[in-house]
């Protein structure tokens, strides 16, 4: 409206150039209505501005709240992970040790110590083994001798029989030439029955004498298969070679746990490693105290801007009530603003903040909307609204505005997500 | 068990073949006495061709020892392999006797 009274006010040269006093008076009351017009329009501008600064600042203050609460519940779950995984290098550190080692009557030997103990004390069993053996094996050498022994014993036994009975041979023969000799030979014959007496009781113990040698060689038997069990049946070959397999055994044991050892001392330190870099993260981490100092700043800077601007504009309100002129209104910035927005939930409180009335009927406070309602009560918000957009409809055709902005409809489409997922998604992205 | 003997010089040669066990013993015990009738100063045991061997083996090995300790003859246990090598090192031989490789 006012742009054409620009153009009609100030283009026609040739009425200026009609110099009477009735045209004069016209143009300065044209001027004086220009002058209150643009008044008007900055005073109600400058409101919208200071409103949109103040709720700039709200939201300023949220995201500072946002970034304490968040960034520090993040800070001490790192915290936690980072202990957590200290503990478990410890741990680990802990389990590579008692691999290592074998507690034995509380003493602690390692597991190497150990397996070389075994060793020794393997090897010596095979020496004990082979020297029982040997002792075994010279024992069956000496039964034997005692064998052979005995066997000359028989045959002296054999030669004492012969003799013994030659000698009772003999004592016969003397007994008969003493019957032969008659009385003088009695005597003889006396002696000839002794001597066969003696070579009967000789006989006898030669006979028990065959008997106990018999007996001898029996147990002597006995004692030399008990000698061969000893050598053969447990120091067989057999046993030898499975304590040698036992060996080898151990020393695979050993070697392997080696290895577990090995790969348990990596594990602690990639886990100390792991640790470290939480920690480091952590104070990483630190940015949000820099950052919220740097919002606190700006809010102050912003308030600022608002005071002054209130000041100025109570000053341009009183002139303005001088000249009592109406404009329209600059519908325009607070589409640009709400219309920024790439948050619905942003653009949603600063409607509320433009459109106030709009919001009491539906129940809301401009700012601090409860997040559950949010997006009921935009809804009522935006019905609310969609009257003005009418009005901004017949206000751009009167501006012929090059770019028509976005109706408050168009902009914030409804959505039931509050969430700051909102800009990620597609429908938004198109909408903006 | 297979025995081969020579005698050259001051040296037994016995190849001693097969297997040797407990039953072996008489057979042994007479090698001993053939090794200490002939006056040498070293008795060699050849085992290169000895498949294996018990326990009353490698005490008879030991008692051919202390008979040639006892006689003035040395033993050397020659060309072990496998599975006698192993017990003969396992029993320590090397400590009390030669040992010798093929």
């Amino acid at each position: 409206m006012f742009k054409r009274n620009l153009k009609i006010d100030f283009s026609p040269e040739e009425e200026l150039e009609d110099n009477s006093a009735s045209e004069v008076a016209e143009l300065e009351s044209s001027a004086d209505r220009l002058g209150a017009h643009l008044l008007r329009e900055w005073i109600d501008l400058s409101a919208d501005q200071r409103v949109a600064l103040k709720a700039l600042i709200w939201e300023i203050d949220q995201a500072c709240d946002l970034i304490d609460t968040n960034v520090e519940g993040v800070i001490s779950s790192f915290q936690n992970i980072s202990s957590r995984s200290q503990e478990q290098a410890d741990q680990i550190r802990n389990l590579a040790v008692l691999s290592q080692e074998i507690e034995i009557d509380g003493e602690k030997r390692s597991v190497a110590d150990l397996s070389s103990g075994l060793k020794d004390i393997l090897a010596e069993l095979i020496e004990k083994i082979v020297q029982l053996s040997s002792r075994g094996m010279s024992m069956v050498y000496k039964l034997n001798d005692i064998n052979d022994e005995l066997a000359h014993v028989d045959e002296s036994i054999g030669q004492i029989e012969r003799i013994n009975s030659q000698t009772n041979l003999l004592a016969l023969n003397a007994k008969i030439e003493a019957a032969r000799a008659g009385e003088a030979g009695r005597g003889f014959a006396v002696v000839a029955n002794e001597v066969r007496e003696l070579a009967k009781t000789v006989d006898t113990l030669s006979t028990s004498l065959k008997g106990q040698i018999s007996s001898i060689s029996c147990g002597l038997q006995g004692a030399y298969q008990l000698v061969e069990e000893i050598a053969t049946m447990d120091l067989s070959e057999q046993n030898l070679e499975i304590n040698a397999g036992f060996s080898k055994m151990v020393d695979r044991l050993t070697s392997q746990n080696e290895q577990v050892a090995d790969v348990l001392q990596h594990s602690a330190t990639a886990t100390q490693e792991i640790s470290r870099d939480i920690s480091m993260a952590v104070v990483s981490l630190q940015f949000h105290d820099r950052t919220k100092q740097i919002f606190q700043n700006v809010n102050v800077a912003l308030g600022i801007c608002a005071d002054s601007m209130d000041a100025l504009s109570s000053r341009s309100e009183d002139a303005a009530a001088e000249m009592d002129e109406e404009t329209a209104s600059a519908e325009t910035f607070r589409e640009q603003i709400v219309g920024g927005f790439t948050l619905n939930e942003m653009s949603r409180r600063f409607e509320a903040e433009f459109y106030p009335n709009a919001a009491l009927v539906a129940g809301v406070h401009a700012i601090p909307a409860a997040e559950d309602d949010a997006a009921h009560l935009f809804n009522e918000a935006a019905d609310a609204a969609a009257d003005e957009t009418d009005i901004d409809r017949d206000l751009d055709e009167v501006f012929e505005t090059v770019t028509p902005p976005a109706t408050v409809s168009q902009m914030a489409a409804p959505d039931n997500s509050t969430s700051d997922n909102d800009f990620a998604d597609d429908d938004e992205i198109e909408l903006f | 068990m297979k025995l081969t003997t020579s005698h050259i010089g001051t040296t037994y040669n016995a190849v001693i073949a097969d297997r040797l066990a407990f039953s072996d013993h008489k057979a042994f015990r007479e090698l001993l006495f053939a090794v200490t009738e002939s006056g040498a100063k070293t008795c060699v045991f050849d085992l290169s061709r000895l498949q294996s061997i018990d326990s009353s083996g490698l005490g008879m090995f030991m008692v051919a020892h202390e008979e040639g300790a006892a006689n003035g003859w040395d033993l050397v246990l020659k060309g072990a392999n496998g599975h006698v090598d192993a017990l003969l090192k396992l029993g320590k031989f090397d400590k009390i006797l030669t040992l010798q490789e093929a």
